[in-house]
């Protein structure tokens, strides 16, 4: 029975990580898609990624966008996402040498004209 | 599962119960965590795809309006409300769906889209009107960006199950494409020379050019079976204004050197002008470049009734430079190869752009290019190529003008190789690296940039 709820357990936290990496990876290509955009401030594309991303704790600190504001057309802008998961099984936990797992996407365009 | 619980414990029917229970809810919490990653997953895809779609109609609806921005012939400059748009709110409609529908993405049977938004804006982000699938009125004319909006909805796979009860998503994108004037052009809008045929609507490009110089395309052969691989069968040229080749002693009436422009038409064409009492290449030249400018693809025709070349036409070429539009435009045919390159080169010498490593001297030089007109029939047992109205015998008809196009050619054998060969080389007039201006759209060219 134990051993039945903890792969229950673990199967829930993959589920769980699966989809915070999914909700990384299109945070990022929001951010990328904004940043574009050469009136774009650095911080605009933050708040973006943060809003567009509900369920995802996100802070400004996770998203990093480069090259800096302002952007030169036709060159290429990168922005990454980065989240730690924590998995609530405690056995996965103690798998993780920090006791959680660093989510990164990234996601790279073209600046308009 | 159900049978593991009840193999363990066939004798406590309680706990078995307990177990039952216990395993409803993992497989509801389980069913919600592979419905998060499942159907939020497929939720954020859908958004890609709607953002993908919204910024390809925006470019597209912005695009068409970019190329269809029309000036009347006495301006220059398209100031606010001076200049507006040939393509209706019906057709920026049109392309905007089309390219929202082929960028949408998976064909889910159970998608459902709402008819687009597509909203007007000028160059200061102010709202002007906002299109509906019906309206066919004109586009504002101060409109400089087009906003596009859609919403989509779908049915979740998992989430739809009791417990979540989420049995639909819905999911948008909105973009906003502006219409930028393209950069200052590192040259001056060029002169037009003489236009030639398109032949089978393919530009044929030289790939080994001499050293330091772009690809080229051959204009001129004295013989179109040379094989040289690039448009030995471009034969014919066509003069007009103090360039006009009336260097045959037989002023036009010959059949190597007849005159093509009489007229312009017919009425039903949209934009037929009267021509004037006594066309001359300059009336020609103006209609034709305000033609080009505004996207038209004009058709001009030559009737039988050959209007008699000027009475000086007979003292070119020697003051080819004097200036004086006198002469109506024409066709030039073969065996004409040297006069036409002396023409060329004078005019190179009096007009050039510049010096470059390829080959010197050189000016940029607008290239018309016309093609048969389907109407026509070539004459195939004549060479050169002619084609003719079957009711007017070899008189060349109606054609139909298919590109503009700078090229360079030189003052020295990169373009003038001999007698019969005239080669010009592909060039850029835009200034490189250098960003569109800001305000309204131009009437000579735009690029679209997205800004939303």
């Amino acid at each position: 029975m134990i051993v039945f709820f903890l792969l229950m357990l673990i199967v829930m936290d993959l589920g769980r990580g699966i989809w915070y990496y999914i909700a990384v990876a299109n945070a990022a290509r929001e951010g990328s898609r904004q940043a574009i955009i050469r009136t774009r401030t650095d911080g605009e594309v933050k708040t973006w990624v943060i809003d567009k991303t509900p369920g995802l704790p996100l802070t400004a600190s996770s998203v990093v966008v480069a090259p800096a504001a302002p952007r030169t057309a036709k060159t290429a802008v990168t922005v990454t996402v980065t989240y730690n998961f924590t998995p609530i099984t405690p056995m996965m936990q103690a798998l993780l040498s920090d006791g959680s797992l660093s989510l990164t996407s990234s996601s790279k365009m073209t600046v308009e004209q | 599962m159900s049978v593991f619980g009840r193999s363990s414990h066939r004798a406590t029917g309680p706990r078995s119960g307990q177990t039952m229970a216990v395993f409803a809810l993992m497989v509801t919490v389980l069913l919600g965590f592979v419905a998060l990653a499942i159907d939020l997953g497929f939720t954020y895809s859908q958004r890609r795809f709607s953002q993908n779609a919204a910024d390809a109609g925006a470019i597209a609806g912005a695009r068409l309006l970019a190329n269809s921005v029309y000036a009347p012939p006495s301006v220059t400059t398209c100031t606010p409300g001076v200049c507006s748009f040939t393509a209706t709110q019906k057709d920026v409609w049109d392309v905007v769906v089309r390219y929202l529908d082929e960028n949408k993405g998976l064909n889910l049977a159970s998608a459902s889209y709402d008819p687009p938004t597509i909203i007007y804006k000028d160059v200061n982000k102010n709202r002007l009107a906002r299109q509906t699938a019906t309206s066919n009125s004109a586009v504002p004319s101060t409109t400089a960006m087009i906003q596009v909006r859609r919403q989509m909805s779908f049915a979740t796979f998992l989430a739809g199950v009791p417990g979540i009860g989420v049995d639909t998503m819905e999911v948008g994108a909105q973009a906003t494409a502006q219409i930028k004037p393209v950069e200052t052009p590192i040259y001056a809008p060029g002169p037009t020379w003489p236009m030639t045929r398109f032949d089978n609507d393919t530009l044929g490009v030289d790939r080994n050019p001499p050293a330091n110089c772009p690809p080229r395309t051959l204009f001129w052969t004295g013989n179109p079976s040379a094989g040289t691989g690039t448009t030995a069968s471009w034969k014919q040229l066509i003069y007009y204004g103090r360039y006009s080749a009336f260097i045959n002693t037989n002023k036009g009436l010959a059949s190597n050197h007849q005159q093509l422009l009489t007229g312009f038409g017919p009425t039903s064409d949209p934009f037929y002008n009267a021509p004037p009492a006594n066309l001359q290449g300059q009336d020609v030249q103006t209609a034709l470049e305000f033609w080009f400018r505004n996207g038209y693809q004009g058709k001009i025709f030559a009737n039988p009734n050959y209007a008699a070349p000027p009475a000086d036409a007979n003292n070119e070429p020697s003051p080819w430079q004097q200036g004086v539009h006198g002469d109506k435009a024409e066709v030039v045919t073969g065996n004409m190869g040297n006069n036409m390159s002396s023409a060329m080169q004078d005019f190179i010498r009096n007009n050039p752009s510049g010096t470059d490593s390829c080959g010197g001297t050189f000016a940029i030089v607008y290239m018309y290019m016309w093609s048969p007109n389907s109407a026509e029939s070539w004459v195939n047992n004549r060479t050169p190529k002619h084609f003719r109205n079957p009711n007017q015998g070899q008189a060349i008809d109606r054609v139909t003008f298919t590109r503009k196009q700078p090229f360079k050619f030189y003052n020295s054998s990169t373009s003038f190789t001999n007698s019969s060969e005239i080669w010009g080389y592909y060039t850029s007039i835009e200034a490189a690296d250098l960003p569109p201006t800001s305000g309204p759209p131009s009437s000579d060219a735009n690029t679209v940039t997205l800004i939303e």
